[in-house]
Formats: C-alpha cells, structure tokens, sequence
C-alpha cells in the first residue's frame, strides 16, 4: 500500500496530467510513424485479442505485403476495455492513432465531441462499391446524415445451447428453444441435472440480452425523439419479471455473475443455455463442446426481432488526408470479397457484404448461414444516441444486477427510467 | 590571462558553494521535488483548476461553473456512498494490517532461521502487482471453479460468494489486501522492535512482568513513531483503494464496494467523461485524506509525548 502511496493519488493526478499532457502535447503532430521514402505508415488500434486477432494480424500482414499504394499498417491489439480507456486519453493528448476499430455504440459520443471524421467520401472511391454493402450495416456508421465509419465486422446475439446436457436432461439436442418460455423450460431441466450444472445464465453486464428481451417483448428504452425515457411500461416490468423468475426464483442459474465467468461456464461445459455473439464459437469449438447455435429466441414462434450490433473503421480527426487515403486503402482492401470471406469463415461472422453472402462456401458452412439469417432482419438499437454507452454502463446493468439479485422489479424500473431522464437531461 | 583567471575562481567560488552541507541538500533533494513538482503538485492544482469547470476529456465544450461540481456531489448518491464505501474498507483494513503486522513482527523478531525463512515468506505477496493478486484471489474463491468453495464442499460447508454478496465482498476484499501487505508493516515494526534495548526487558522480568505484559507496556510504547507512521500511511493508501476493487468486483455488486477513486474514475474516464466532475470528487476526497492523515498525525504525536 505503502510504496503505491505516488502512484495511487492516481486518478487524482492523472486526472489533471490528462491536462498537463495536453498543454505539453498541444502543438505536436500526431504520434504515428511514418514513412521512409513513399511508404506511409498508419498505425491501427482495435480490441481483437481472441482468436479473431490472429486472423486479423494475418490479414493485416498480407495487405502490408501485397498493397501496391506502399501503405504499411501498424496495428496495436488490446483488450476492448483497455482500448475505451486510452482512446479518449489519447485523442485529447494528440496521441491517438490514425484509425481504430471500434464498436458502433461507442462511436456517437465521439462523433458529439467532434473527435471522428467524415468518412462518406469512401464509398466515392474508385474501386468501392456501396451497393455491395448490405444497407443496415452501412447505415450502422451513420450519425446524422453523415458517415462516421464503414463497417468491418456485424453480430448479434445468438443462441447456444449444448448438447450433451441437452440429452442427458432428456431433451432433443436438435431441437432448441424457439421462444423465451420455451428456454425457461428447458433451462429449469437441465438445471436439476446437478453436479454444478448451470441452465441458463444471465450476465450481470448483460445488457445485449436484455435489451434483445426487452425489444421482443416491446418494451422499448426511449421515446421516439429520443429524449427522454420510455421504459417505465408493463412491457419493461415483464422482461424484469421474466429474468427474476428464472434466475432468482428458479434458481436456473447464477446470481450474480459476470459476462466473462459465464462464458467459461458455458465452455468448461456446465451451462445449458446461454446467449452471446459469435465470438464464442472459437473456444467452443477450442474446448470440444458438442454444441449448436441458432437465431435468437423470440417473444413468440415467427417473431423476427433482433439487434444488430458491429464494429467499423473509424478516423479520428487528428489524422492527416494522406493517411486518411492510405487508410481508405487498407479499408477497401478489407472489404473485398476474399477478405470478407476469410474473416466470415474463420471467424464464424455474419457477412455484410453481398458478394460474401453469395459465395458458396459461405452458405454451406451452416454457423454462418445462421448468423446472416438473423442480419436479415436485426436492426440497430438507437443508433446515433450518444448517450447509449452512459445508460447501459450506469442505468441498465446496475439495474440487471438489481433484478437477478431478487430486488422489487417495479421500484428497479422507475428507479432505472428516472436515472435515464437524468442522463438524457444532461445532469 | 587576467579573464581566465576569473572564470576560475567564479568556478571554483560555484563549487565551494554547493560544497556546503546546507547547500548540498538541496541539490540531492532536487530530484525528489522535481518529481513531486510535476507528478504530484501541478497536477494536484491542475485537478483543483479541473473542477471549477464543466469539461469532459476531450475538452469541448468547457465551461465555467464555479463550485456546481462541489454542489452536485453532495445530490449524487452514489459517490456520497462510494466515500462510505471507501470509509468502510479503511475501517475494515488499516486497523487489521497494522495489528496483524505488529503481532507478526513481534514474533518473528527474534533472529532464527525459522523466523528469517517466515518473513521473507511473508514478504513475498508485496512484490507481487495487487492486479495480480486480485485476479488470483478471484479465480481462487469463485463459487464455480474456485479451489477454497471446493474445499469447504468437500467438507459438506455451504460455498459462499465471497465477492459476489454484499455483505461479504468488501471484506474479502479487505482481507486480501491485508495478505497482500502486512509484509511491508511486518518489516518496519520488526525494525523497531529490534531497534529496542534489550535492557528494558531484564529489567521488565526482573519487575515480575510476563511476555504480553512486556510486549503492551515495553514493546508498544517503543514503537510509537513506527506505529504512527504505518497508521498514516496505511490510512492513507486504503483511502485511495482501486485497484484491487477494479479487478475482484469491479465495484459490485450493486455498487457495494465501489471506492471513491474508482468512481472518479469512472466518472472522468468512461463515458460520459465528466473530468470536470470527476476532478471536484478527487478533490474532496484529497480533502477527507488530508484532515485524516492529519488528525491520525497528531493523534500518533500526542500518544508519543504521552508515553514518554
């Protein structure tokens, strides 16, 4: 404790040395190296640290060698979290690289501090064809009117099951539940199974769950200018009951647990059910889960509701035009069909592209076909709202937390709806 | 010639100068207030300056709003409960370091073999990073694949959720730290301990006074100043507990154990940015630390005089 005494007035110190480092840094161009004669070097920050990082690299690495525009990407993996904390610090300090990957949930409260550039023009360029582009991933990168960021990955939430304790709690692995009370009830099975068998589980920080829950069931967060809360309604009081039911009550599942403890319940092979985007299949496949994936349950058999979530391109404004051009060449090179191919099937990904989604091998492997159904008809949650991000951190996972510890759904609703208005008011 | 000769003797005049003692600690003092100058005072006025204005990271949009931040902590529930928090952990740890370090000390202070392998045994956690040990402790008590929830199964005892219940959590979390730096309070009592002239125990003995009579009534008033210093200084340090929240709770659940820094933190860092905020929290909380670390001086000081 003793010797972290400096470093520990910590947040106090960094806190302002966010503004020493500003005054210090205020005049120096960006930090990204560049080029040795015509090459252009362009550094690239994103959160890839899976098995997806490794394709990544691989890509990134090909394209170094065989782009004919001497651009050189220098790219620097962290972990998404450790991306969203440096990120702001080092925009603010003149350090940020020449472009990021980053979530489009994120993107908006960038965007409403000026931070990001315009990237419409990139569909202008020659060799770019917009119509290829499936028109909801597209429109992901859209903040009012403008193009914010072209689209590198989409998702949603799917899902799995396993299928080994499918059969061993007397159900048909083959057949998976279609509706939320069809889960309910196959979760209650498999977790009578014992032995530290979990059913479902629910994360605390869930809130790509609930806020899918919350949309099947109509409940919706907002109004319809966005400006103040609508989730005060019996619909919201619903999805909060359905999930105290099962996780409290039922006991299907734990309590409280994180997103990352539930992954590895579901792949050291003692969850039954769970819910996630296609980043798990990697360790499932890793781990040798007989397992399978599907679209995601529904409020009713034939409902088609889910969100479409994704991770795109961006620039911030700091970067100079001609790294913005040797960025655009990086980016057309992604998103050509070998590419996009390549990271669909290895990566167990959605195309967005439609020359990807034609390719027969990518409507033979059936994980993928599975995911592209459901993109069909995902839409965005509120895209744009810069306020997004504040609300799921500190309104509706405080809130999931609430109801699965067994807290009284009505007072966790209205308490979350005000908190929401607060925020959307600015104080 | 006659020009040489002066910027000789102007040198020569520099050196004798800096050559004095009282001069010469300033220039081996000069690295240390060079640090603290730019790594702790500038920005301890830059963060005072912060929060006077409405500012997020990006620094758009700033305005003056003169003590609205001051006023707004005072509205805001959840940082008044994360002072409380903090408040609580301190209670919980500073108290609990410094009596398991004393006692440790005490008794390891005789030198052996034994007793020397223990305290470089007991040391050992303080070299480790506190992000590591956090993340050791949470694997080791998870109710789902911890080995301590197995073991208390096995013995047919309920598991309990050590960082996952409310009520349990700030503890665990208190408990860790106080495994993870008891070494350091161990280390400086055993040198005081042993700095203590063995006379006053004969002389003890020879009054008829037993081991734990010795150690409250020579041994504690002997190290006093020791004492005091590790108090302060622990106080201090739980005052400013982050990491190990960060890792192990990540401030649940249900914001149970979320400390001040790591709501300022939350505040100035992650979305929405509020530095301004963020800044006028820290400085209150470096108020609380300064009157703490005050008082808890001039408490220690008093109890000296006192004993003598």
């Amino acid at each position: 404790m003793r010797h972290g005494l400096m470093k520990k007035l910590g947040v106090v110190a960094a806190i302002a040395a966010a503004g020493v480092s500003l005054a210090a840094c205020g005049s120096s161009k960006s930090s990204s190296s560049s080029s040795s004669s015509k090459t252009t070097t362009i550094t690239f920050w994103n959160g890839f640290t899976s098995t997806d990082g490794d394709v990544l690299k691989q890509i990134v690495k090909d394209y170094n060698k065989t782009n004919k525009d001497h651009v050189k990407v220098k790219m620097d993996i962290m972990t998404w979290d450790n991306f969203n904390q440096k990120l702001p610090t080092g925009i603010t300090a003149k350090k940020a690289p020449d472009f990021v990957a980053m979530n489009y949930g994120d993107m908006a409260s960038y965007v409403a501090n000026g931070t990001m550039k315009d990237m419409g023009d990139f569909y202008k360029q020659s060799g770019v064809d917009k119509s290829n582009f499936e028109t909801t991933a597209r429109n992901l990168g859209v903040i009012n009117g403008k193009t914010y960021f072209v689209p590198m990955q989409v998702q949603g939430m799917y899902l799995y099951w396993n299928k080994k304790l499918f059969k061993k709690a007397g159900l048909n692995p083959n057949n998976p539940p279609k509706t939320w009370a069809e889960l309910a009830t196959d979760a209650k099975k498999i977790s009578k199974l014992g032995n530290n068998t979990q059913g479902f589980a629910m994360p605390k920080d869930g809130s790509a769950i609930m806020y899918n829950l919350l949309q099947d069931n109509g409940a919706k967060l907002l109004n319809g200018s966005e400006k103040k809360s609508a989730l005060n309604s019996a619909a919201t009081k619903k999805s909060f009951d359905y999930l105290q039911q099962l996780i409290y009550k039922d006991g299907v599942g734990p309590k409280n647990i994180s997103g990352a403890e539930a992954d590895n319940l579901m792949l050291a092979g003692s969850l039954g059910l769970y819910i996630n985007g296609p980043w798990l299949n990697s360790g499932l496949k890793k781990n040798n889960i007989d397992y399978g994936m599907s679209t995601l349950v529904q409020a009713k058999q034939g409902d088609k509701k889910a969100i479409l979530d994704g991770v795109g391109f961006g620039i911030p404004t700091s970067t100079s035009d001609s790294k913005t051009k040797a960025i655009y060449s990086f980016v057309k090179y992604w998103n050509t069909t070998k590419i996009g191919k390549k990271w669909s099937l290895e990566n167990k990904c959605a195309p967005y592209l439609k020359s990807v989604a034609a390719n027969k091998d990518i409507k033979a492997d059936k994980l993928v076909s599975t995911m592209y159904k459901q993109i069909g008809y995902a839409k965005p949650y509120y895209p744009g709202n810069k306020n997004m991000s504040n609300i799921t951190t500190n309104v509706i996972n405080p809130s999931i937390e609430k109801v699965l510890a067994g807290s009284n759904t009505t007072s966790t609703m209205k308490s979350a709806s005000k908190q929401i208005d607060s925020t959307l008011s600015g104080n | 010639m006659e020009e040489i000769d002066t910027s000789v003797s102007k040198k020569r005049s520099f050196f004798r100068f800096w050559n004095q003692p009282k001069h010469a600690a300033y220039l081996f003092m000069a690295p240390s207030i060079i640090i603290l100058l730019f790594f702790m005072v500038i920005p301890l006025i830059g963060t005072l300056g912060l929060s006077f204005f409405n500012i997020n990271i990006f620094f758009t949009g700033t305005k003056f709003v003169g003590l609205d931040n001051f006023v707004q902590f005072f509205h805001d529930q959840r940082a008044i409960n994360s002072m409380w928090h903090t408040v609580y952990f301190t209670l919980l740890e500073t108290p609990t370091q410094v009596i398991v370090g004393t006692v440790a000390a005490a008794a390891l202070s005789r030198t052996t073999l034994f007793n020397r392998f223990s305290r470089s045994v007991f040391y050992v956690p303080v070299i480790c990073s506190l992000t590591t040990s956090g993340i050791i402790f949470s694997m080791l008590l998870d109710p789902n694949i911890g080995w301590i929830p197995y073991v208390l199964h096995q013995f047919g005892m309920s598991t309990p959720q050590f960082f996952r219940d409310a009520s349990l959590a700030m503890p665990s979390i208190a408990a860790m730290t106080v495994w993870k730096n008891f070494g350091v309070t161990m280390t400086i009592m055993l040198t005081a301990i042993q700095a203590i002239s063995p006379s006053l125990y004969e002389s003890a003995e020879m009054d008829g006074a037993n081991k734990q009579q010795q150690f409250f009534h020579v041994t504690i008033p002997q190290i006093i100043p020791s004492l005091g210093f590790c108090v302060m200084t622990n106080l201090i340090g739980s005052m400013q507990v982050f990491d190990q929240i960060y890792v192990t709770t990540a401030g649940g659940p249900e914001f149970k154990t979320e400390s001040a820094v790591q709501y300022i933190y939350s505040r100035g860092f992650s979305a929405p940015y509020q530095l301004g905020y963020a800044s006028a929290v820290a400085t209150i909380l470096f108020v609380i630390i300064a009157i703490l670390s005050v008082s808890s001086n001039l408490y220690m000081s008093h109890k000296e005089k006192q004993m003598r």
